[in-house]
């Protein structure tokens, strides 16, 4: 049996799609359910919902053969020690620098103040433009610090920019492509290589 | 304030007279092999391993000697066992087997374990440059499982020559070969692919690089494979090395178990051909990694090919737990004698069963004892003992005791 882990939300959303669409039946799934392990009919999949940071963790560690995960939380959390095997091309989106829309000139300031859900990730950003930066790890709606002052900029996932624009943000630097990706344990990878094959060409994540 | 440090935990009984079989079974097996039984210094110098193995840098476990100098605990055995060969045996052909089980402090994670430091079992050889050596060195490595009742396993084998051979034909920059190198590592196969398509390389070159981390399975086909993908005569040459180590592990009985693979990179730019990891039925991590490291022993003075493993006793006791092949927990000792009042004749018999070779406890009444830790309990009372309630005489005590 090929365990796979799901990151919560969307991607399990789209996965759970495409899986049904390649032939996998799970009778006891439906998107609003609060059932956290799914079964499907013939027994050979077995199916994990898990927070997002969590899931290269249970990769990792063995209680899961595969996981699908957005690139930015791999990146984030890091993924030592599992094996990133496909862009699955869901969830498409792009991390972005932003604050309030015509202030672009706040990026010159000598310390920049940027709130975000990604510290890690943000850091990186600034080291290698050698900024400094006071990071304010933040846990959901990240728009907001901009307009009360919180922080200077924000460092968040982009998809339409709709959010922003909504909150009269924009973004300043797009600078890191990101999507879903399926990654896989180093000892599953092997052993369960037969398996692994045939998932990924019923669900049609083709290379 | 209470200060409880992770992963740092008591070994109990039960666990030692385990990690005791254990490790009296993987030393007879080192035996047979002809194995010199070593240990290496629990401390060694900072910088040596600074040079030699940076990315471990961050890894080991730092502290200061009583002169200010900055230690590592023994991080690893094979460096300090090839420097140390270096210097006390001249002779770089003699042949030379060492067998070890030591501590090793490194971080390590298993299903549900983790900690900083790990007990280690390992063979190194050195001296013999030959692919029957690679093969000796995997046996020993197999029968060391089997002699502990891990009987179902699998060997993977591989080679980081064929790789590198494919390598020398690229001429990539320096900095290309080591993202090249990290993603074949990491099997970061969506990262591999974005870079393969920016190297200066031919579509051929390309098709093979890219195919590496997935060069793996049953003998046959992946030699057969390997060999449609070999481009120059190095690639080639590995892959008949490779058949010489297979062939050795064949006629040693183990050739149903061994599997291909040539995605194996050289880790911590460490091994130079041969290289092996294997796996127990359902274990989630390899239980015996080795391979051969040919040019570390230059490094110390002395040419000196060697080939080597090493397996993590903890992940094994882990395994071993999982699969339900360690020992129950059983009394640790034959007999307590709880009395409310010590006497000379109840003394002197403690100590006669104890030379006899019994384990007897004498335990004052005020105590409580867990009873499951002992085969025989008895009571003594107004000079005399008790057993099951009645009174009992010595000698009754005595054939009690006998037939345990």
């Amino acid at each position: 049996m090929l365990h796979i882990a799901l990151a919560k939300g969307r991607i399990a959303k789209t996965v759970m799609r495409r899986l049904k669409a390649g032939g996998w039946d799970f009778p006891l799934y439906d998107d609003d359910s609060r059932k956290l392990i799914f079964t499907d009919a013939s027994g050979c999949l077995k199916v994990t919902l898990v927070k997002s940071p969590d899931v290269a963790v249970y990769v990792r560690r063995g209680a899961a053969d595969i996981g699908i995960v957005g690139k930015d939380v791999l990146i984030e959390e890091g993924a030592d020690d599992v094996y990133e095997l496909l862009d699955l091309g869901i969830g498409r989106c792009r991390m972005a620098v932003s604050g309030i829309a015509g202030r672009q000139d706040v990026m010159k300031k000598r310390i920049l103040t940027v709130a975000s859900k990604y510290p890690s990730i943000a850091r990186q950003y600034f080291a290698s433009r050698f900024q400094p930066v006071d990071i304010i790890k933040l846990n959901g709606s990240v728009e907001l610090a901009p307009l009360v002052g919180l922080a200077d900029v924000i460092v968040d996932i982009v998809e339409t920019g709709t959010t922003l624009r909504e909150n009269g943000l924009e973004a300043y630097d797009e600078f890191m492509a990101l999507s879903a990706r399926l990654i896989c344990n180093k000892v599953s990878y092997k052993m369960k290589q037969a398996e692994l094959q045939h998932f990924i060409e019923t669900c049609g994540f083709s290379e | 304030m209470q200060q409880t440090l992770e992963d740092l935990q008591m070994v109990h009984e039960e666990e030692m007279v385990n990690y005791d079989r254990i490790q009296t079974e993987v030393l007879r097996v080192m035996h047979r092999h002809g194995c010199r039984i070593i240990q290496t210094p629990t401390f060694e110098d900072y910088d040596t391993y600074g040079r030699y193995f940076p990315t471990l840098q961050r890894e080991m476990v730092k502290t200061i000697g009583a002169d200010g100098s900055v230690l590592v605990m023994r991080p690893d055995v094979t460096l300090p066992l090839v420097k140390t060969v270096a210097r006390e045996y001249p002779d770089t052909k003699q042949l030379l087997k060492f067998g070890y089980v030591s501590t090793v402090f490194r971080e390590y994670y298993g299903r549900s374990t983790h900690g900083r430091y790990f007990l280690q079992s390992g063979v190194e050889v050195l001296g013999d440059g030959s692919p029957e050596c690679d093969g000796e060195v995997i046996v020993t490595a197999a029968e060391s499982l089997e002699a502990l009742g891990i009987s179902s396993m699998r060997i993977d084998l591989g080679t980081v020559a064929y790789m590198d051979a494919l390598f020398a034909d690229l001429r990539l920059s320096p900095k290309a070969l080591t993202a090249v190198r990290q993603e074949l590592e990491e099997r970061n196969l969506v990262a591999l692919r974005a870079t393969a398509d920016e190297l200066p390389v031919t579509k051929l070159q390309r098709d093979v690089l890219t195919e590496l981390p997935r060069l793996f399975g049953d003998y046959e086909a992946t030699m057969l494979r390997a060999e449609e993908l070999s481009l120059n005569r190095g690639m080639a040459e590995a892959l008949m090395r490779t058949k010489k180590v297979y062939g050795y592990l064949e006629d040693a009985g183990c050739g149903g178990r061994v599997q291909l693979d040539f995605g194996f990179t050289s880790h911590m730019g460490y091994y130079t051909d041969t290289v092996f990891k294997i796996y127990g039925d359902g274990a989630l991590y390899s239980l015996v990694n080795g391979g051969r490291y040919d040019s570390l022993s230059a490094q110390f003075q002395a040419e000196r090919p060697a080939c080597g493993f090493g397996m993590n006793l903890n992940l094994l006791y882990e395994y071993m737990a999982d699969a339900g092949m360690l020992e129950e927990a059983r009394p640790s000792a034959d007999m307590a004698v709880v009395y409310d009042e010590a006497a000379p004749a109840l003394i002197r018999d403690i100590n006669r069963w104890r030379k006899e070779g019994f384990a007897v406890l004498g335990v004052n009444r005020k105590n409580t004892i867990a009873e499951k830790d002992f085969r025989l309990i008895v009571r003594w009372k107004d000079g005399g003992y008790e057993m099951d309630g009645q009174p009992a005489s010595k000698e009754n005590v005595d054939a009690r005791l006998r037939r345990l």
